[in-house]
């Protein structure tokens, strides 16, 4: 078997670059919205055949093994040619936890069907009064002998309607001194009598995520992973380098990118102000695609990602926010048009595609407002 | 501290220590206060203090007694001195040196050597005033009409205290360098004081001979040469508002957390948290503008390359330091508009840095006409 370790970044860049510019299919470059599984299977089910479900958990558990400085190449050549994402839950969190903190049983359960893509997981944080402050959940977890027996709602699960199991978090312990405490981590399968999934259907009119219902539905302890009430340890253990693509720049340099294409068409760069915005843009970009380089160094070093991360992720997004108000400015009668703007003679921008596609970027992965809490306390170090 | 230094660096991290030894507590702080009150000029002490350590020949060869270093070595000066409000000319004499670097003329070299050892001070004078106020580039200064005489202005000249001036001439094919002394016949030089205390030089010449003995660098040379130093400056300036930047960072960041009103810490209230984040946000952004511009010094890239880099640090770091300046003297309260608080005489070298060889918008238009020049 190829030891991707030892080839040398350079060529192990080429090998991906060129594998998916020959294999991967031209119409699912670079989408518009978050592909359902049934759009993306084929691909990923290919992969799996491969046996590159997991490029970065260790071969032993049946990933590829790559050391984190390879991750992010490939992860950095997906990104490139814009390969849509999978319900990668099961990969991304769920395999990380279980290689953790599962006991050899649950790892035995789970891990194969999840690199088979047999087993789709999908993330169960959220809740409607519980977003930020998601350590305030209320989703309980009673104990009923050898079950328990879960109670409540979540929300904003991203592709719950694809999935066939979703991971948890948790009351079991009202009565805990600190909300974080009294927290427990469950696996739960999406077929278990009393859940409800509901798609919502998103301001773009997508249906991307979903509210999910637990009505008295009986989990067996065997699904609990680790120690009961360290869920919430266990998840922020969990925060990876994936914290890194949070402030990845490509979003930001495909909306430039296509702003640029606009502006060409129209002849806006000869006029002064917006040519002073867009190149103001363009170096806030330049910048920001500077700042993620030396973030991915240290990842490649070895290094653990501080919290001064947070800063990128709140730079990328409102970047990429800032560009797509500008397009839809540049626009301007035509921004509403749902069919887009035309460019040429085939070719179109759709501003409102950029625009509904920055909204949520300010919000998820922590709010950009979480995010200058973190910085303020941890970073800053500024008394409370 | 620095924005421009990995672990293998020790040349750069002497120089740095090296540096903070020279601010010591507040003295670059001190001179600048003085410096504004007396209008007294450049301090001479402390300049020839500066060339004993140096640091006016950080980048002049050492066969012309310098330290022979690159644009990162310089940088990590400026931002020291600029960390602890220094107020002495180094990257106006910065600009100087790189132009009379490209210079072929002897003479060139020998001026270059006086100006390493704080000997003599000398001063560009690149642009009439027409282009200091549109930034244009340096290829349109008006030509001599071939007489072998110059007859114009020369605005915002810096250090007043120049006894040289390495004046930029055009014709239809470029820009000539000559050296014009400071009392040459036919040159009146008027002052106008600038907000840090320092002052800037209007200059008339009124047929100033441009004889072959005052040609530091025929067209060509003379594009090559102005074009370089002006890289090089920006980035210089560049590192020293990066260094102003950060001081006023933290000092801001020290008086959030130690200032109390109503019982508590500014810093507890969150609208003032949320602030300070921004702040340090455009402190990184600086970081990073920075470094992407001393890589390009330090991998020998292309002029037009250079150039760019070059205009994004520049334009990032004006901007950047001064929504620091003027958000630092907001979150000082009323203690930040006076001259007893640091954070004003900061400010006032932020304005006349941010303002040097092209504010944030020129630069911004620089980068867009170098980068469709490329397209």
């Amino acid at each position: 078997m190829t030891d991707w370790n030892a080839m040398d970044d350079a060529a192990f860049r080429c090998e991906i670059r060129t594998y998916l510019e020959a294999e991967y299919p031209k119409a699912l470059r670079h989408p518009s919205r978050r592909l359902r599984w049934h759009e993306v299977s084929d691909w990923y089910l290919k992969r799996a055949e491969a046996g590159w479900t997991a490029p970065g958990w260790p071969a032993e558990h049946g990933g590829v093994g790559l050391s984190p400085s390879k991750q992010l190449i490939f992860t950095e050549e997906q990104e490139r040619i814009g390969v849509a994402r999978a319900p990668d839950q099961g990969v991304v969190m769920v395999g990380p936890l279980l290689i953790r903190y599962g006991t050899p049983e649950q790892r035995e359960k789970y891990l194969p069907k999840i690199l088979s893509w047999d087993n789709i997981w999908c993330q169960g944080y959220s809740e409607p009064n519980s977003g930020s402050d998601l350590a305030s959940l209320r989703t309980q977890a009673d104990d009923d002998g050898d079950h328990w027996v879960v109670n409540g709602q979540k929300t904003w699960t991203t592709l719950a309607q694809d999935a066939t199991h979703i991971f948890l978090l948790a009351r079991t312990d009202p009565q805990a001194e600190r909300k974080q405490q009294g927290i427990s981590f469950l696996l739960v399968d999406l077929d278990t009598p009393g859940i409800t999934i509901r798609p919502i259907e998103n301001i773009a009119g997508h249906e991307e995520f979903c509210e999910v219902f637990f009505d008295n539905v009986r989990v067996p302890k065997d699904n609990l992973v680790g120690n009961v009430n360290e869920g919430w340890t266990m998840a922020k253990a969990l925060l990876g380098f994936e914290r890194l693509f949070l402030g990845s720049p490509k979003q930001s340099q495909n909306a430039l990118g296509r702003l640029d294409a606009f502006a060409e068409a129209r002849g806006l760069h000869d006029d002064p102000a917006f040519s002073a915005e867009f190149t103001k843009l363009a170096l806030d970009v330049a910048d920001l695609s500077e700042a993620f380089e030396s973030f991915a160094a240290q990842v490649r070093g070895g290094e653990t990602l501080g919290a001064d991360i947070s800063w990128l992720k709140i730079w990328g997004t409102e970047t990429y926010s800032r560009i797509a108000e500008l397009a839809v400015q540049a626009a301007d009668g035509e921004a509403p048009l749902v069919e887009g703007q035309a460019i040429g003679e085939d070719a179109s921008v759709d501003v409102l595609n950029l625009y509904f596609g920055c909204l949520p970027t300010t919000i998820y992965g922590g709010s950009n407002e979480i995010q200058r809490n973190i910085l303020a306390k941890q970073v800053l170090r500024l008394p409370e | 501290m620095s924005a421009l230094m990995d672990d293998s660096q020790d040349e750069r991290r002497m120089l740095a220590d090296s540096v903070a030894g020279f601010a010591g507590e507040g003295r670059g702080i001190a001179r600048a206060r003085r410096l504004k009150a007396e209008a007294a000029g450049l301090d001479r002490a402390a300049w020839s203090e500066m060339a004993d350590l140096g640091w006016l020949g950080i980048l002049v060869p050492e066969a012309a007694g310098g330290l022979g270093l690159g644009v990162g070595e310089l940088a990590v000066v400026a931002e020291g001195l600029g960390r602890d409000c220094a107020p002495e000319p180094l990257v106006d004499t910065v600009f100087a040196q790189a132009v009379l670097a490209g210079c072929d003329a002897d003479h060139a070299g020998e001026l270059l050597a006086a100006t390493a050892s704080g000997e003599r001070l000398v001063a560009v004078a690149w642009q009439d005033e027409a282009q200091a106020r549109g930034q244009e580039g340096p290829a349109s200064v008006p030509a001599d009409g071939g007489s072998g005489r110059l007859t114009g202005r020369r605005a915002l000249v810096t250090p007043a205290e120049a006894d040289v001036f390495v004046v930029a001439v055009g014709g239809p094919d470029g820009v000539a360098l000559y050296a014009i002394e400071r009392d040459a016949p036919g040159l009146s030089v008027e002052t106008q004081p600038r907000v840090d205390g320092h002052a800037v030089l209007a200059l008339t010449f009124d047929g100033v001979s441009l004889d072959d003995a005052r040609r530091l660098a025929g067209v060509g040379a003379g594009d090559g040469a102005l074009t370089r130093g002006l890289s090089v400056a920006r980035v210089a300036a560049s590192a020293e508002l990066f260094g102003l930047a950060g001081a006023l960072f933290e000092q801001t960041q020290d008086y959030l957390a130690s200032r109390k009103q109503f019982g508590q810490a500014l810093s507890s209230f969150q609208a003032l948290r949320h602030r300070a984040v921004d702040l340090y946000i455009q402190r990184e952004l600086m970081r990073n503008a920075l470094r992407q511009a001393v890589r390009a010094f330090d991998s020998d890239a292309d002029p037009v390359d250079l150039q760019r880099a070059a205009a994004r640090a520049k334009a990032r770091c004006s901007e950047a330091a001064l929504i620091i300046g003027r958000q630092a003297v907001q979150l000082h309260g009323a203690i930040g508009y006076t001259e007893e608080a640091n954070v004003g005489v900061y400010l006032r070298r932020v304005l006349s840095l941010a303002a040097w060889l092209g504010n944030a918008d020129a630069q911004r238009r620089e980068y867009a006409r170098l980068t469709r020049a490329a397209a």
